[in-house]
């Protein structure tokens, strides 16, 4: 890339410039207000703990000298939950959502129960899920698959439809079929909108991990957070929700660079 | 009709909202000039639903008090609450408590809100073939954390000479276990009423009751507790709902028709469900709670409830769910009140 653009105009795009700094700046601050508010004693620890405690839950469970089993296998199981769900979701909602934007067959047949579904809050259909699927893994990953399903199949949807009819006619008028002009011009313009449905999706799929584990489970990143709760330890709570935001978010660093390699040409069509 | 707006009219809209939610904003405030009770329930058949069903607020703290019911369904979610001042008043397990009071939430035990002896059961499944309470090695343990079933299955567990990994125990809510009960993906659970009679009647034998425990010196009850900045400022409301607590008590034993009447209706329950309810409340007057056998007399320390919450404190220490022991157990408990009832 080359350095810093020359400036040629002194017009600005809305939102240019890096925002790098300005978000390590506010980090930081965030950091150093809590630091400060729990270390002079103006809040009490069960409510908010000091960082040093944190810190200390995150080391005493990360070298699984913790009262309970080691970070490693709450993370390994809750990343299992978490992307199996999403891998199945991906495999199955991608194909629906394109096919509900490309044939109204399908479209009538999905829109219904997916539209009725997705709005319902996890907790709210959690028994009917333990009802009929028992308290094993499989409930757990279904939770989360339902809450990935919904986002995923409705980007594809809007996607197919964001190729514009200049583009599909000049396709058609050079002599494309229709299975051609799907395949080069409807599906790469879809893309951008797909992945953003996945950048949603698994971030669903986080949201959901805590509910899916009060599923009778005994290891698991939610599950520890839920149990550390019942017991009023409010550092390790903060620690849980810590490692889960962490993991979140540099998986959607990792989407976002998958993003930038695989669709240059999103907001340039 | 279609509904145009001016910009102007848009603006003085916008206004006249803004000020009619300050104003109603306002009038909140000055209701709660009037005190205000946060009386917790676990929304079954309790004095503090039987207070709500019947519509009693009023009578049991005086007009000036304006009570507000809150539903919670396990310990934990007491403590929780009462850290964060949204709760008052409300009985829970003796286990939360101490997890409580370890971390920091003012809190005191006022009163022994019922004794445990067979509200809270282990229950088998028949087809799990357990016989005895050491049978349950490597069986699944369905029962919901940090509750008084939890703490009486540890001492059960250790009194039958098994350790906490002996079993898989899994932590429940109780309406979960219920139908994990249904599927038999739980060879047993340690449950309470209505769960209880509920899972038993659905191929169940029950093994083990808290009373049981009785034998090896350790009594497992329900502890009434108050916030202490709610006591501080209110004593007159807690002694008010002691007193009228006694009376409903009284009547749950010996006037049953009359609850059973109210609580059927009020729960949408049979009138099986209220009698195992009212049959399994064992409460403890207040002159008995003078003994040493529970709080002991004013001025006295280290009566029988103290001894089993330290007991208590030092299994949870044990099993690293607290950090520390409280320095003083004798701190949590305010006989004040007891005193003055009995």
């Amino acid at each position: 890339m080359p350095d810093a653009a020359v400036k040629t105009s002194r017009f600005k795009v809305p939102g240019e410039g890096s925002s790098v700094v300005i978000s390590v700046v506010t980090v930081v601050a965030l950091f150093v207000l809590w630091f400060a508010v729990t270390n002079l004693g103006l809040v009490k620890p069960l409510f908010l703990p000091k960082p040093q405690a944190v810190w200390e839950q995150f080391s005493d469970y990360l070298f699984g000298r913790a009262n309970d089993k080691p970070l490693w296998q709450h993370f390994a199981a809750s990343l299992f939950r978490v992307f199996s769900a999403f891998f199945l979701a991906c495999l199955t909602a991608i194909p629906i959502g394109i096919a509900m934007g490309m044939s109204r067959v399908a479209r009538g047949i999905f829109d219904p129960p997916l539209e009725f579904y997705r709005p319902l809050p996890p907790l709210a259909y959690l028994p009917l899920i333990i009802i009929w699927f028992g308290i094993d893994e499989l409930p757990k990953v279904l939770l989360i698959f339902l809450s990935c399903f919904a986002p995923l199949a409705l980007a594809a949807r809007s996607g197919m439809r964001s190729a514009a009819p200049e583009q599909i006619n000049a396709a058609y008028s050079m002599g494309a079929s229709y299975g051609q002009v799907i395949r080069h011009v409807i599906l790469p313009s879809a893309l951008p909108d797909i992945l953003v449905g996945m950048r949603i999706a698994i971030g669903f799929g986080w949201t959901t991990l805590v509910a899916a584990e009060m599923v009778a489970a005994s290891v698991g990143l939610g599950q520890m957070v839920l149990n550390a709760s019942n017991f009023l330890r409010t550092d390790i709570v903060i620690m849980g929700i810590v490692v889960i935001g962490v993991v979140a978010y540099a998986f959607d660093l990792l989407m976002r660079w998958v993003e930038r390699k695989l669709v240059p040409w999103k907001g340039r069509m | 009709m279609k509904l145009q707006l001016s910009r102007r009219d848009f603006s003085l809209t916008a206004a006249n909202l803004v000020a009619g939610s300050s104003l109603f904003g306002l009038s909140a405030t000055f209701a709660q000039a009037q005190k205000q009770v946060n009386l917790g329930t676990f929304g079954s058949i309790d004095a503090q639903n039987y207070i709500r069903a019947k519509g009693l607020g009023a009578k049991v703290f005086g007009p000036n008090a304006k009570t507000e019911f809150v539903t919670v369904r396990a310990g934990s979610e007491v403590m929780s609450a009462m850290a964060g001042g949204s709760l008052d008043m409300c009985n829970l397990g003796s286990s939360p408590l101490v997890v409580g009071y370890a971390n920091g939430v003012p809190v005191s035990l006022v009163y022994i809100y019922k004794n445990i002896i067979d509200s809270e059961v282990l229950v088998v499944q028949n087809s799990a073939n357990i016989k005895t309470v050491a049978g349950l090695k490597g069986k699944k343990l369905g029962l919901p954390f940090n509750t008084s079933v939890h703490f009486a299955a540890m001492a059960m567990l250790k009194n039958a000479g098994l350790g906490p990994n002996d079993v898989s125990l899994i932590n429940m809510r109780a309406d979960q276990i219920a139908s994990a009960w249904t599927r038999r993906e739980i060879d047993a659970s340690y449950i309470w009423v209505p769960v209880a009679p509920v899972i038993t009647a659905d191929a169940g034998t029950v093994l083990f009751k808290t009373g049981d425990l009785n034998a090896s010196g350790l009594v497992v009850f329900d502890a009434f507790a108050v916030r202490d900045e709610f006591k501080q400022k209110n004593p007159e409301l807690v002694l008010a709902f002691l007193k009228d607590f006694e009376q409903i008590a009284a009547t749950f034993k010996n006037n049953p028709k009359e609850v059973v009447e109210t609580m059927t209706k009020f729960l949408n329950v049979d009138e099986a469900a209220v009698m195992r309810s009212l049959n399994t409340f064992y409460p403890v007057p207040a002159k008995e709670q003078m003994s040493a056998r529970w709080l002991g007399a004013p001025g006295t320390r280290d009566s029988s409830v103290v001894k089993t919450l330290q007991v208590q404190a030092e299994f949870l220490k044990d099993t690293g769910q607290i950090n520390a022991l409280p320095k003083d157990m004798n701190g949590l408990v305010d006989k004040t009140f007891v005193a003055q009832l009995a």
